[in-house]
């Protein structure tokens, strides 16, 4: 049964090791906010942190995260205060929502490895991420008021 | 005449007074009536059932000023949730910053869950939900009054509290429920005149955005209740195959697996502990099917079918000096909207609850009903936020499988598509054939228009003074299963009557714009529209070389004009420079709400008309993920400027509006930068460089083949004066999204070779771009 340290917590996880990281924590701890949209790697509304890095979290076996650091959108921040997420709410990104924790998450990701990314570097992190509903450009208007600029 | 009913189940429970109003509108206006009493708490329900569509809203003020107002209308992500409760608020005078919006159950113990849709849920409510927040307002006025044992003309509301006037006393509407409870609300309240709107017309941030942002937010795939098991099933691989025999022995090896069978009125069905154990056990399920009788249809096929029956258009008045002919196609398109169809059931013997993300509540409530045995009243049905709609949550097949699923293997199901299900048993926007024929007369105007159609949509009449058009259509029969997608026949008729009003501009003589001005005369709020978006655009501002704008406006739902700035290489790479999206949808009730509907659907227009189509390959719907159903990228997404229209008309809706002339404008833009009509969907199918266009090759030179290809292509050619042997090689689409990328060496004689697999992408044409340090050589690659 492994052990994963999600959101700053040691969780145990009582799944098969090849369980992707998406299922063990939809399905597993009843953490819905990383969804499922294609399984496959595709969409990116599956988009989780291990180590600060965007992982999809629906090709991620939990056998191989173990040991590692986890941060899904509920560990993001416990009251919104994450600049993305209020920047989000501030610039009125979502529209149905649902990829939405993907980009974010994956967002947060950017910001760790390009604190002031151009629209540029925007586009070239984020590209992998499907939103159906089309919020692409307040995305990037998110992006920047969050990093501040 | 209303009845009243304690509340059981209704609204969340509470120990304190509250008042509650709620309200039955009728075939004859509207009743409202409020009781609030002490120890029990009543609500007034609608005399016809639920299911009739008219709106049935309840609202709660508690002692802390907290003011919940319930919603029927399901949040698809077209802001349903936060729009509505804006007008019943700002007709209360209601402290937006109070105020929580509560999800209606379906049916008859609570507002019920009408179809939403058709972009009616703003217009079709606005007025009787202004009547309930003015019918608060006017009772929190008299309460205070009674109270203080003033006049009511002393009073006056605002933001949630009664004040005197010209007196110091104040109070909170949270303070007077207890009055409130004995006050008759009115039936004609008076209502705001539109200068005095405070919330209507502001830029408000949806009210789920926190719980969205937080991975809180509740969709249907996210409902957890204690028991609960998952559940897939098998779809058919192809139109109209089907099992016959089944070898589930691997599959029922799958740790949480917990049973394989057949359900009746459903198929067969994996249920598992959790979603991974379900969707694993059912790959490994081994079958043998019999594949139908479609297996030698294919969508060219298709093609050939819609065409078929098309013989000729009439004849054209005897004034007419140019003919233009011509033909356009649509392919089918998937809703795939990001949350796959699901739903939660717990059926018992005698009850049932469902949580569903669907736009159908009422109806899906009687499916479930009828498939369970359980009368629908005692059944509570559950709407959840939906992962997106655009129409196909309209049909809730998932519904009752949820419920027949939990019923024979008794137990709480989630019951899920996989995105490859979901994709391919949709209700797809159907494909259709256009042939157009009109005419202009010497002097520019036009004489006539014929439109024919199979299996599209020509109803939506143009909005121009001109000769009324021949409509002719015919349906063919397909086994494929067609709905309602965004704006529904409007992708096709706009697409079609706008593309086509442009090639009679160009016959004509005249310019694009103008053209469609001078047919405008007499439809004032689209003229002022179209007027807008030229102005805006800088319609006679000259672009650079390479460059083309289209235009295009349409009546369909709001007034609503595009212009698009493309640009086009010699080679044929497209880049969608920037639009110019003007709207009036009467009064914009959120314009922050308004600018998203024009932003995404102008997202879904693009995508579309580029790069996502359904086809069919010996039977069976090809398409399964993101991959080759490619919707449009950050990278991809051009600028989009929204202008509203100042209107204080009542508002129309937004949730299409946003998509039928973006197409169009596209089209008519990719015409004017290269004289190339693009009559058939998506664009990413023709080839859009010139003939003739001069090939740089002071960079080098390459060869593809074979060209087209179908999986892998091979590339051989040579680097001019290469300062590295380090070669990339890049395959983008037409877009310029990179989708490919290989690193290569050069020949000590600068040449190169290589082969390429490419497979997982659709069809159409794509750009290999060879880059050797500086150096970049670009050549058109066509996938078939």
């Amino acid at each position: 049964m492994p052990t994963l340290m999600i959101n700053g917590q040691s969780r145990e996880v009582n799944a098969p090791p090849e369980m992707p990281l998406l299922w063990a924590l939809r399905d597993i701890l009843n953490m819905t906010g990383s969804k499922y949209g294609c399984g496959v790697g595709v969409c990116g509304a599956c988009s989780v942190l291990v180590d600060n890095q965007a992982v999809r979290s629906c090709l991620a076996p939990i056998s191989t995260l173990v040991g590692k650091n986890i941060t899904t959108i509920e560990g993001l921040s416990t009251d919104n205060s994450h600049p993305l997420q209020k920047a989000w709410i501030e610039l009125d990104v979502p529209q149905c929502g649902y990829c939405q924790a993907g980009q974010i998450m994956n967002a947060a990701a950017l910001l760790i490895s390009i604190p002031k990314p151009t629209d540029e570097d925007i586009d070239n992190w984020m590209h992998d991420d499907v939103c159906r509903c089309g919020t692409y450009q307040r995305i990037r208007a998110a992006i920047h008021q969050a990093a501040g600029g | 005449m209303p009845i009243f009913t304690p509340s059981t189940t209704g609204l969340p429970t509470h120990s304190e007074t509250s008042f509650l109003l709620g309200m039955a509108a009728t075939g004859i206006g509207f009743v409202v009536s409020t009781i609030s009493t002490h120890s029990e708490v009543f609500m007034i329900q609608p005399e016809q059932t639920a299911l009739s569509n008219e709106p049935n809203v309840w609202v709660k003020i508690d002692p802390d000023g907290t003011t919940t107002i319930t919603i029927n209308r399901a949040e698809m992500g077209q802001g349903v949730r936060t729009s509505l409760a804006m007008i019943v608020a700002d007709e209360m005078d209601a402290d937006w910053s109070k105020v929580k919006v509560r999800q209606s159950r379906a049916g008859t113990s609570d507002a019920g869950a009408p179809m939403t849709g058709g972009s009616g849920s703003v217009s079709g409510s606005y007025t009787n939900l202004r009547r309930i927040g003015a019918s608060i307002r006017s009772v929190m006025i008299s309460a205070a009054a009674k109270k203080w044992g003033v006049s009511e003309s002393t009073c006056s509301a605002s933001n949630g509290v009664i004040s005197e006037v010209n007196g110091s006393r104040q109070i909170t509407y949270g303070g007077l429920t207890d009055d409130a409870a004995n006050i008759t609300p009115p039936s004609n309240p008076p209502l705001k005149s539109v200068g005095n709107f405070k919330i209507i017309g502001k830029r408000i941030p949806r009210v789920d955005n926190a719980d969205v942002v937080s991975g809180k937010a509740i969709y249907g795939l996210d409902v957890r209740i204690p028991g609960m098991k998952y559940a897939v099933m098998v779809r058919q691989i192809a139109l109209g195959a089907s099992i016959v025999s089944i070898d589930s022995t691997e599959a029922l090896k799958v740790p949480g697996v917990i049973r394989i069978e057949n359900v009746a009125n459903v198929g067969l069905v994996v249920l598992a502990d959790n979603s991974y154990a379900a969707l694993t056990a059912r790959e490994a399920l081994k079958i043998q099917w019999n594949m139908g009788y479609n297996t030698s249809l294919n969508s060219s096929g298709i093609s050939d079918k819609l065409r078929a029956g098309f013989t000729k258009l009439g004849d054209l008045p005897t004034t007419t000096a140019k003919i233009v002919e011509a033909e356009y196609q649509l392919p089918y398109i998937a809703h795939a909207t990001m949350e796959p169809m699901n739903c939660v059931a717990d059926v018992r013997d005698t009850t049932a609850e469902i949580w569903c993300p669907t736009q159908v509540g009422d109806s899906a409530l009687s499916s479930v009903a009828s498939a369970t045995g359980i009368p629908a009243a005692n059944i509570k049905f559950n709407v959840t936020l939906m992962g997106g709609g655009f129409g196909r949550r309209l049909y809730a097949e998932y519904a009752p499988f949820a419920a027949r699923i939990s019923k024979a293997f008794k137990v709480p199901v989630l019951f899920m598509f996989s995105r490859k299900d979901d994709m391919s048993s949709d209700y797809f926007r159907p494909a259709s054939f256009h042939a157009c024929k009109g005419g202009v007369d010497a002097a520019g105007k036009i004489t006539g228009i014929f439109h024919y159609t199979a299996n599209g949509d020509n109803s939506t009449y143009p909005p121009y003074a001109m000769p009324q058009p021949r409509l002719s259509s015919v349906n063919v029969s397909l086994p494929v299963s067609v709905g309602a997608w965004r704006s529904v026949g409007h992708t096709s008729s706009v697409f079609v009557n706008e593309c086509f009003i442009d090639e009679l501009a160009t016959a004509a003589g005249k310019d694009p714009y103008l053209f469609r001005r001078d047919m405008l005369t007499n439809n004032p709020r689209l003229l002022a529209v179209l007027n807008k978006a030229a102005e805006l655009a800088e319609w006679t501002k000259p672009l650079p070389s390479g460059w083309g704008r289209g235009i295009a406006c349409t009546n369909a739902y709001s007034s609503v004009a595009h212009v698009i700035e493309v640009s086009v290489s010699p080679i044929g790479e497209l880049k969608v420079e920037r639009i110019i999206a003007v709207v009036d949808c009467g009064i914009a009730v959120n314009p922050l709400g308004v600018e998203a509907q024009m932003e995404g659907a102008a997202v879904d227009a693009l995508s579309t008309a580029i790069k996502a189509e359904i086809t069919v390959e010996k039977g069976a719907i090809k398409q399964s993920t993101f991959i080759d159903y490619e919707w449009l990228r950050i990278n991809e997404m051009p600028k989009i400027k929204v202008h509203i229209m100042p209107s204080s008309s009542s508002p129309s809706g937004m949730g299409e509006a946003g998509f039928p002339s973006v197409t169009p404008a596209l089209c008519n833009a990719i015409f004017n930068a290269t004289g190339i009509r693009v009559r058939s969907l998506p664009i990413q199918n023709t080839s859009l460089s010139s003939a003739n266009s001069p090939i740089e090759l002071d960079n080098g030179d390459m060869n593809v083949f074979p060209s087209p290809f179908t999986t892998s292509f091979t590339v051989q050619g040579q680097v001019v004066n290469p300062t590295t042997s380090d070669i990339t090689f890049s395959i983008q689409n037409m877009l310029g999204l990179n989708l490919l990328d290989l690193q290569g060496k050069l020949t000590s004689v600068g040449e190169f070779s290589q082969t390429i697999d490419f497979p997982r992408a659709t069809t159409g044409v794509y750009f290999l771009t060879v880059k050797c340090g500086s150096k970049t050589i670009t050549r058109k690659v066509i996938k078939e």
